[in-house]
């Protein structure tokens, strides 16, 4: 009912759809098109989906809870993990449909063939499942469009740097972490998709993590939700 | 055993860092009861209807809806005050939405969502999006959610404003009929003229409830004095004394008595006026309402409007 929902809404705020689908677009054109050095060009990719699902998780949940809307739904006595699931889903497909311009544009301006394209897809859904559950993270923690926007920047540029994208393959723990995060898989793939070297992308982890994240986001439904709509009184 | 109550609040208390807020306060609502809150702005009426419908939490005291501990959202309608929709969906899609999530099948949704869109007479703007409603339109599509799935209390914030005459009307119908089908409804309101309709009306001030009971009782032994204001020309202050009228105020321009019977009195007021060389241009006559009860239950004042003066 909620993914739906969500999907009504998306698709009759046009001028907004479009807009989500094009900026990105245009974000990724000039690298694509216009010869930006491949491994500059894997790493500007990785951070732009990386925002992408964050954002566009964050900034409209921090909305609705403002506008009271969100709680009006969750007083509508469905259950707060459906609601939070479904809202998970529809806005990480939304994601996935509004890059795929970019996508295309990346996979074609490289060449790439079919299997490396459909392991980056997997990969970019994978990153935007996560990024997506960080944004409802983020707005939680936050009181407004305006903190919400700060919180993802850290939190993003944070979960991109523990997914190794920004550092040198490092051993331990934190080569651990970075293994079930999936923003580096996604580096990984873009990589191979753009035909430079380097780690192999593991489709199965970055999904399995980003499942293992959403699913333990929507677990705590309860509180979360609670936290949301603190300091709403509508 | 009886019915359960619809809502049973003791020592119930929502209190901001300000201290204004409501409470603590006791307060019962049985089935097929309509109940109204009244009180001037900032006695605490949407906070009370905020915690009662659990957007707000309940600070000190318990309560129970509908017989739960928590409440019990499904069976529960509410309309805020400032209501907020779907903008990108049309109305009718927007009740659908909140009677379907609140457990109605397609169908009976549908049919409910229909019904209560041409009660409240939203038919013309139905199938338009949210966004573009008026103020009136966004609180009836508010009342068709609130209604729509055949809860078994409602929670209204004030119900009539931004509503035209014939809407008005059509939404005591609505509340009535809920009634008598054994629902109950508590609205929280400045609209007396509604609240008088109600079976039972409840003051607060400054958070507390002061008075209760059924209008008819209420303005029987509280508010039973009538106003009467006169606009005059005069060189001076006239001299009034009316027996069974108290004067409250005297200018050369405006003369206002309270009288327990304004007839008996408007003769005598006008035989004085002409006597004196006075030059009546009006004479309004308001009958008690609450507004009275209220103020000669608390000595507090509660505002009117320039257009509600006698």
């Amino acid at each position: 009912m909620i993914f739906a929902l969500e999907w009504r809404i998306a698709l009759r705020a046009r001028r907004l759809f479009l807009l989500n689908a094009g900026i990105p677009l245009l974000l990724v054109a000039p690298l694509a098109l216009g010869g930006a050095p491949d491994v500059h060009a894997a790493v500007v990719y990785t951070v732009l989906f990386a925002f992408f699902g964050t954002f566009g998780s964050a900034i409209p949940l921090v909305r609705d809870v403002d506008s009271g809307l969100f709680g009006r739904i969750v007083r509508t006595g469905l259950p707060t993990r459906r609601v939070l699931a479904e809202r998970l889903a529809a806005h990480t497909l939304l994601d996935v449909l509004q890059l795929l311009p970019g996508l295309v544009l990346i996979l074609a301006a490289a060449g790439t063939g079919a299997g490396a394209a459909l392991r980056t897809l997997l990969a970019a859904l994978a990153v935007l499942l996560a990024a997506n559950t960080l944004g409802i993270w983020v707005a939680s923690a936050g009181r407004s469009i305006a903190e919400a926007a700060l919180f993802a920047t850290i939190l993003s540029l944070f979960g991109l740097h523990l997914g190794g994208v920004f550092r040198a393959p490092a051993g331990g723990v934190l080569a651990g972490i970075a293994h079930v995060l999936p923003f580096g898989h996604l580096h990984a793939a873009m990589r191979e998709a753009l035909g430079i070297g380097g780690a192999e992308a593991s489709i199965g982890v970055a999904l399995a993590g980003a499942l293992v994240a959403s699913g333990a986001t929507v677990a705590l439904a309860e509180p979360l939700v609670r936290r949301l709509t603190r300091h709403t009184a509508r | 055993m009886g019915p359960v109550a619809a809502l049973q609040a003791r020592g119930l208390e929502h209190r901001w860092r300000s201290g204004h807020g409501v409470g603590p306060l006791d307060l019962d609502v049985v089935p097929a009861e309509a109940v109204g809150i009244l009180g001037p702005n900032g006695a605490g009426k949407s906070t009370l209807l905020r915690v009662l419908s659990g957007v707000l939490p309940a600070r000190r005291g318990s309560l129970r809806v509908l017989g739960a501990d928590t409440v019990p959202f499904s069976r529960l309608g509410c309309a805020a005050d400032a209501p907020v929709h779907f903008d990108e969906l049309t109305g009718r899609e927007n009740a659908l939405f909140f009677a379907r999530a609140t457990g109605l099948g397609t169908g009976a949704a549908r049919d409910a969502v229909d019904r209560f869109i041409r009660r409240l007479r939203l038919e013309d703007a139905a199938d338009r999006p949210a966004g573009e409603y008026s103020l009136g339109m966004r609180r009836k599509l508010a009342l068709v959610e609130a209604f729509a799935h055949g809860p078994a209390l409602v929670l209204l914030d004030e119900p009539t404003l931004g509503l035209d005459a014939a809407s008005q009307e059509a939404l005591l119908g609505v509340i009535r009929e809920h009634v008598v089908a054994k629902g109950a409804v508590v609205a929280a309101t400045n609209d007396l003229a509604a609240a008088a309709r109600f079976d039972r009306v409840v003051f607060l001030h400054e958070g507390r409830i002061v008075l209760a009971g059924r209008p008819a009782d209420l303005l029987g032994r509280h508010g039973g004095h009538a106003t009467i204001r006169a606009r005059i020309r005069s060189a001076r202050p006239p001299v009034i004394a009316i027996d069974g009228a108290d004067v409250t105020e005297t200018t050369a321009h405006r003369v206002e008595l309270r009288a327990a019977r304004a007839a008996a009195v408007l003769p005598a007021l006008c035989a004085a006026l002409a006597e004196q060389g006075v030059v009546v241009e009006e004479i309004r006559v308001r009958e008690p309402d609450l507004r009275d009860v209220f103020r000669e239950a608390t000595g507090a004042t509660w505002e009117f409007r320039e257009e509600d003066r006698p």
